[in-house]
């Protein structure tokens, strides 16, 4: 039940990932409030074009097993609650790509995407990209599809 | 004229001086960083050649280091209460309640609002009770 361990390596790769896809770190970059979050903040640089990508990254860790069996584990602590956002454009919601760990929706829904192009209310389950590493090619993917 | 932002395997083979080959292992490993428009299209994003490079050059990967803020709790307390207009606890209650919008800002002040429970928890001050009685407890699948 480390936390602190949680949150170091969680960091660790969420850095190492936003770094393989060349993203600028800015911030903020911290991990904040001793209450086991952390915040990460990246930019998306428009050297060859595109959109310049602004990437928030929020997780809150807590002691214990993933309470709906989720998977979402590290050091013994589970995600209890997380935002991964990358806002495209200037338009607000419809301009973004939001995945969400929310663990007062339905089971289906606990981990679910707000889609580029959609508004706030449009939530589509996304267990599948629950990773650093497929949440980060599917913005990819989205950064592709707008060129 | 600027250069194309996504390159073929064949191009990156190219530039690196390896094999086609090669380069679906750096991508297989996660050392380069690539999409799949389909099955047999891959595209990789300039930017991420770049970053392979510069890690190659370097040698190593980066080294994170992960420093809290180092606030005290009380200042952050009362941070969030000015911006928001009531206590973390209150916000939580009428977060579960689907009180608020579901936008970024209010799934960060979420986040907050829980991380600041939790610190307080474990500074043993008189909310740790009332925030521990909240935590989800593991349900049978």
């Amino acid at each position: 039940m480390a936390v602190p361990s949680a949150l170091r390596d969680r960091f660790t790769r969420w850095c190492d990932e936003l770094d393989a896809y060349g993203y600028e770190f800015a911030a903020p970059k911290r991990a904040a409030r001793s209450g086991g979050e952390f915040v990460i903040g990246a930019r998306r640089p428009t050297t060859y074009g595109g959109p310049a990508v602004v990437i928030e990254i929020k997780e809150l860790w807590s002691p214990g097993g993933d309470p709906h069996g989720l998977g979402l584990e590290l050091h013994g602590c589970f995600l209890h609650r997380g935002s991964w956002h990358a806002q495209f454009f200037s338009t607000g919601a419809v301009g973004a790509e939001r995945l969400d760990v929310d663990r007062r929706k339905e089971s289906a829904l606990i981990i679910h995407r707000h889609p580029l192009g959609q508004p706030n209310d449009k939530r589509v389950p996304a267990a599948p990209l629950a990773s650093p590493e497929r949440w980060l090619e599917e913005v990819e993917t989205c950064v592709d599809g707008v060129y | 004229m600027q250069q194309s932002p996504y390159l073929t395997v064949a191009d990156v083979a190219s530039e690196l001086g390896i094999t086609p080959g090669g380069v679906y292992k750096l991508i297989e490993r996660g050392k380069l960083k690539a999409i799949r428009r389909t099955e047999r299209n891959v595209r990789v994003p300039r930017l991420a050649l770049d970053a392979y490079r510069r890690r190659v050059q370097a040698g190593h990967n980066a080294d994170w280091h992960l420093e809290d803020d180092a606030v005290d709790l009380r200042v952050l307390r009362a941070e969030f209460e000015r911006e928001t207009g009531m206590s973390p606890a209150d916000w939580e209650g009428r977060w579960k309640d689907d009180a608020f919008e579901d936008t970024p800002e209010n799934m960060g002040l979420a986040i907050r609002a829980l991380a600041l429970r939790a610190a307080e928890a474990s500074s043993g001050s008189e909310e740790a009770e009332a925030y521990l009685a909240t935590l989800p407890r593991r349900v049978a699948r």
